[in-house]
């Protein structure tokens, strides 16, 4: 978010609070000077600093891992309230759902027909979509 | 097979996973070196291991990076990840 883009009016609590704190100290005459200027601050600490998450997700994203079918296949096999077997997935899925069953750390087991995740395949769907969520607001 | 045996082996794949994001690609030794490992037997055990996983892939170059499922496994599992915003 740019500087010169409108400035949000709803805050959390604890930045409300940390406002009343310098209203009492005096540092500050009206509380819409210490709005723009908390926003104003946040902003520009939001733009200098970068976190981990941030940097990992921008590596996800520019190596196309959103893009590919593993992580929707395994997102699929967590979300869906059924349990799903092979005639649920079309001929790309197909083939990615194979490649997973054969994965070295075994990421979906089946049992009488049905897919399965473990808990690196728990784990890898979880992450999928924690990362496409975090990539929505990033870009 | 399946998920992490140890709290052990999970710490040590998310200080492999913090390193490599943060620095890129990297040898063994390098890794080890940045992880701070007091155990260097055991914890090379532990990175053999995951590249046998396929949660590290080896490079050309003998240097290692986190592969696909690593990096998507790594996004869940670390605690350090899950840190999106700083105060």
């Amino acid at each position: 978010m740019g500087i010169t883009e409108s400035i949000p009016t709803k805050f959390t609590a604890h930045d409300v609070r940390n406002m009343d704190k310098l209203v009492k100290r005096g540092i500050y005459i009206s509380r819409s000077d210490i709005i723009r200027t908390a926003t104003r601050n946040t902003l520009i600490i939001d733009l200098k600093k970068e976190t981990e998450y941030d940097k990992l997700v921008k590596t996800m994203k520019e190596k196309g891992d959103f893009d590919n079918l593993e992580g929707k296949v395994l997102s699929r096999i967590l979300l869906e309230q059924k349990h799903l077997s092979i005639k649920d997935f079309n001929m790309s899925e197909r083939k990615i759902v194979r490649k997973l069953i054969r994965h070295p750390a075994g990421l979906i087991k089946t049992a009488k027909g049905k897919f399965y995740l473990t808990g690196f395949g728990d784990s890898a769907a979880r992450g999928y979509i924690k990362g496409l969520t975090h990539a929505k607001t990033l870009f | 097979m399946g998920q992490f045996s140890s709290p052990d082996e999970q710490e040590i794949f998310c200080k492999v996973a913090k390193v490599i994001n943060q620095k890129g690609h990297l040898e063994i030794s390098a890794i080890l070196k940045f992880i701070g490992s007091k155990n260097h037997k055991k914890d090379k055990k532990y990175i053999l291991k995951f590249i046998k996983l396929a949660l590290i892939e080896k490079h050309r170059s003998n240097t290692y990076e986190l592969s696909r499922i690593g990096r998507l496994i790594a996004c869940q599992d670390c605690e350090w990840f899950k840190k999106r915003y700083k105060k």
